[in-house]
């Protein structure tokens, strides 16, 4: 028996000792992770590319007379064409620079637009295109190139087309006014799903569309609908087949459209150059064709990546002649490259190095410039923050500067213009102050003070706030709570001053409610009846003095508006007839004369709490058994946020509140009790902060930061479905990227 | 009187042994962050007693940053031999300096946290894969990425031994620097069938533990 003890012992301390090791060892060496870096992994891009073509001896790049700036098209009438036409080909090479941020397979497709007088013609069979390889062409006209590529930083250099057979007898036919527009669509794919591109049965959507009897002179629209990607907007080639025509649309968003389609009756075969994911309806509504796109159905899934013209932009040459709108990428070779970026051309120029003239040429980029000139409206970024240029501006004149530029996101500065309902904050040493914003105004000064539309917020009384406060706030100054009686009233709290009352313990001459407990010359009393202002306790009947007995004994008999100390808390004796023996903490009649909130004490008007170390102060009426932010009229005496205070929204007077270390601002309905709890939906609470929030509310306009960029709102409000996110549709949020992509921007 | 000797010694044996159980398995568990909530990307961050400093080697002018190529893979893929993982994968590079003296182990991990608003299109930890790499002396990223798939795929189990390279870690002498790739794939069969129809529009939130 003894034995069994030890051995049931042994196994004890045995699997204790284990656990105690599996601890601690897990205490050293599996310590939790610590959280350090946040990022969006998502899928959107697959690779960058350019392109380089030729006609003849000539390069035609973005700056060439033949190309169109505006459509991403290299443009010739009937006669250039003709012109440029030696014997029956026409010398035009092309060679598409790929470079693959993953391994992928490419395919190209050479875009050809016909029109007379802005209106699309049926594609006349003019050109047949040498491909640099035979056979690679599928049904859709797309080429695909026969290599994979691998994932390279360094670009690959493929021929496309070698030139072009022309059926001149065709192009002689056409009318003189006929131009063409050529372009080029680049797809790609991650290159373990290029089944997909199966040259006979290739992935193309194509829809049908339907024409009765002829349409003339309709304006074509592409509708994205819940689509993340912004760079589809570049450029989308939509193709009309019929078995007798074949026309062809670029629609882009850079300008109004100026083409027209004409349609012929019958049935038509739709196809836009855009993704596999993405599908697609045709439909009329007036004299408009509407393609509305949106995601699709997978039926083979591998990610594809898109762009239209690539970029085209040659490298800046000094002895170039550029024109004004021309573009030219320069490389700094001399400044190490602190001023490579790609530059648009505000005036002619031969010569004129684009970083060192700003007559000549000026950036493009986000980043501001000193050496160009910005327009009303544009975005830009400087020294850690971005602003918006409120009228043109020359160049040299960087922010801030009030008359120039205004600062985007909530901070403060010179030259920001507010409007109702909009907050702001400077900062000191990474500590915020927020104002609420009442009346429309545009910043004069760096010094918040110096507006008087602007409301400092917090509980601490501030004189910049004189005038600004509403009927029933609460402020504390020089360590002393009041009560604003007269709204936006000029005073500066004090007893017996224009418009606050203070309220606490400490008698004032002021009106008090029955039951009103106050602190005069070190006694407390109570009113037993109404007071009015004026009657100074001790000197009527109406104020009852609470007599102090000591201690509390249990065998002593305790009258009402006895006191005693019980485990170090001051109570008296409130009922009509008299008690021994009784718990003063559980006993009801026993109100507690410490600030701490007992349950049993009926409080009035005016009253001051502390619970769970808060202040809180009961605004009107009677309250007994109501825990201070759960229930009765309880308002806190500080920021923090709480289910029974009441929070203001109209004009001045706006809620702030700080729930689980961050701020919101209030802006639901004025005087409103019972708020949700803040950050836990779009719920009137909207949390101070320049990041964007999923809870918060935004409206048209409002900027956010996020993902890596900067978000300005499209809409009227931001959605409630998942579109609220930024990044998820380009058409509820708009992208403001740090850096100019010339294929995707 | 020996008796109680022995009372006396097993109640604080016990006490020490239950207490230190406690402790233990507590610290184990506390401060697993399931939050959405934005940090700065880079900064320092506290490990045992030693700081780490980390350099994401981004503009540093936002919080959070993004990855945007994640390509998708299904597990066929993953078992193949000498498939070209480093070819589809996205990296995210880091540069972790250990600024005290002593030696540490480093180790990185990728969580995936939940984000509703991201609605049908909020990415999970199953639809992404990830493996962590320090620069090797003696290899190439993509040899050394070879390299270790060739060995992860040798114990018949490519994920899990992805899983147990990654919570290995790696030593980070004192007073030095590394530079670190985490390497990403997106894994198409760990989706969802409702996540497979917008597998092109998922977005990760995605927190880098060290």
């Amino acid at each position: 028996m003894k034995n069994i003890k030890k051995i049931i012992l042994l196994i004890l301390a045995f699997s204790v000792a284990l656990s105690t090791i599996v601890g601690v060892y897990a205490w050293f060496t599996l310590q939790p992770a610590t959280e350090a870096l946040d990022l969006n992994v998502r899928s959107t891009e697959l690779f960058s590319s350019s392109a380089r073509v030729s006609l003849g001896t000539e390069n035609l790049d973005f700056n060439h007379p033949l190309y169109n700036q505006t459509e991403y098209a290299i443009e010739m009438t009937k006669s250039q064409i003709q012109s440029n036409t030696s014997g029956s080909i026409l010398p035009v090479v092309v060679n598409v620079l790929i470079t693959p941020f993953k391994t992928i397979n490419v395919r190209f497709k050479l875009v050809e637009v016909w029109t007379v007088n802005n209106i699309v013609i049926t594609r006349p069979n003019v050109f047949t295109w040498n491909y640099a390889i035979s056979n690679q062409t599928d049904h859709a006209g797309y080429y695909t190139h026969d290599q994979v590529l691998t994932k390279n930083i360094t670009p690959s250099d493929i021929d496309f087309i070698d030139n072009a057979t022309v059926n001149t007898s065709v192009l002689n036919g056409l009318p003189s006014g006929a131009v063409l527009k050529l372009s080029l669509v680049v797809s790609a794919t991650q290159a373990n799903r290029s089944d997909n591109w199966n040259l006979t049965t290739s992935n193309h959507v194509v829809k049908q569309f339907n024409v009765a009897s002829q349409i003339s002179n309709q304006q074509l629209n592409v509708i994205f609908d819940g689509v993340s990607n912004p760079q589809y907007t570049r450029g989308v080639y939509v193709e009309f087949k019929s078995t007798s025509n074949n026309y062809s649309f670029i629609w882009h968003t850079r300008t109004a459209l100026s083409n027209r389609l004409t349609l012929p009756a019958g049935t038509y075969d739709v196809r836009i150059n855009l993704v596999n994911h993405l599908d697609f309806t045709v439909t009329r509504n007036g004299n408009v064709i509407e393609i509305t796109v949106s995601y699709g159905n997978i039926n083979s899934w591998g990610f594809e990546d898109v762009l239209y013209a690539p970029s085209m932009i040659p490298v800046w040459q000094p002895n170039v002649t550029y024109s004004t709108d021309d573009m030219v990428y320069y490389d700094d070779a001399s400044g190490d490259g602190e001023n490579a970026g790609y530059y648009r051309a505000r005036s002619g120029s031969t010569g004129a190095v684009p970083d060192t003239t700003a007559w000549a040429w000026q950036v493009i980029s986000v980043y501001f410039s000193d050496t160009r000139v910005y327009l009303e409206g544009e975005i830009i970024y400087y020294n850690g923050k971005f602003y918006r240029a409120k009228s043109n501006v020359w160049a040299g004149n960087p922010p801030p500067l009030a008359w120039a530029w205004e600062l985007l996101g909530h901070e403060h500065e010179t030259g920001k213009v507010y409007s109702p309902n909009d907050i702001a904050f400077t900062e000191a040493n990474d500590v915020k102050t927020w104002y609420v914003v009442y009346g429309s105004f545009t910043a004069h000064s760096g010094v918040i003070e110096k507006h008087y539309a602007m409301k400092y917020m917090s509980i601490d009384y501030n004189e910049h706030n004189q005038g600004k406060y509403g009927l029933g706030e609460y402020v504390r100054h020089q360590g002393y709570f009041y009560r604003v009686t007269v709204a936006n009233n000029w005073s500066t709290p004090s007893v017996g001053a224009y418009g606050y009352l203070r309220v606490g313990l400490e008698f004032v001459s002021k009106a008090y409610p029955v039951n009103a407990v106050v602190l005069h010359n070190g006694q407390y009393y109570i009113a037993v009846n109404a007071i009015s202002s004026g009657q100074t306790p001790g000197s009527n009947s109406n104020w009852r003095l609470i007599n102090h007995r000591g201690d509390y004994a249990g065998s002593t008999t305790y009258n009402r508006y006895d006191s005693i100390i019980y485990n170090g808390k001051r109570y008296f004796w409130n009922m009509a007839s008299s008690t021994t023996g009784t718990n003063p903490e559980t006993t009801a009649g026993w109100w507690s004369l410490d600030q701490q909130w007992d349950y049993k004490n009926t409080y009035v008007q005016d009253s001051i709490v502390s619970f769970n170390d808060d202040l809180y102060i009961l605004r009107s009426g009677t309250s007994t058994n109501q825990t201070p932010g759960v229930s009765g009229q309880w308002q806190p005496l500080s920021l923090k946020w709480s289910p029974t205070a009441m929070y203001y929204n109209s004009g001045s007077e706006r809620s702030i509140v700080e729930h689980n270390g961050k701020h919101y601002v209030w802006y639901g309905a004025h005087d409103a009790t019972f708020t949700p709890i803040p950050g836990t939906g779009r719920n009137g609470w909207n949390e101070m902060t320049d990041v964007w929030v999923s809870t918060n509310s935004y409206v048209q306009g409002d900027f956010v930061i996020y993902d890596g960029s900067f978000w300005e709102l499209l809409q009227p409000q931001n959605p409630t479905d998942q579109s609220n996110v930024p990044g998820i549709d380009f058409t509820v949020w708009k992208e403001h990227p740090i850096l100019w992509d010339p294929n995707r921007n | 009187m020996k008796s109680l000797r022995r009372t006396i010694i097993l109640i604080i044996f016990l006490l020490v042994s239950v207490a230190s159980m406690a402790t233990g398995v507590f610290a184990w568990f506390i401060d697993y962050g399931n939050g959405a909530s934005v940090d700065p990307f880079g900064g320092t961050v506290i490990g045992n007693e030693d700081v780490l400093e980390i350099d994401a080697e981004t503009e540093g002018i936002f919080l959070g940053d993004r990855v945007r190529d994640l390509v998708y893979l299904n597990d066929s893929e993953f078992d193949i031999p000498s498939f070209n993982f480093y070819g589809y994968a996205s990296v995210l590079e880091l540069v972790i300096t250990n600024p005290s003296l002593n030696t540490i182990n480093v180790n990185l991990q990728l969580n995936v946290v939940a984000a509703p608003e991201f609605g049908v299109y909020a990415g999970s930890q199953a639809g992404i894969k990830y493996l962590v790499l320090e620069t090797n002396d003696s290899m190439t990223q993509p040899t050394y990425m070879a390299e270790r798939f060739a060995y992860f795929q040798s114990t018949g189990n490519v994920y899990s031994a992805m899983s147990a390279h990654n919570f290995g870690g790696f030593s980070l002498a004192g007073e030095t620097s590394k530079r670190v790739y985490i390497y990403m794939w997106g894994a198409y069969d760990g989706l969802t069938t409702a996540q497979k129809d917008v597998y092109h529009a998922l977005v990760y939130r995605v927190k880098v533990m060290v």
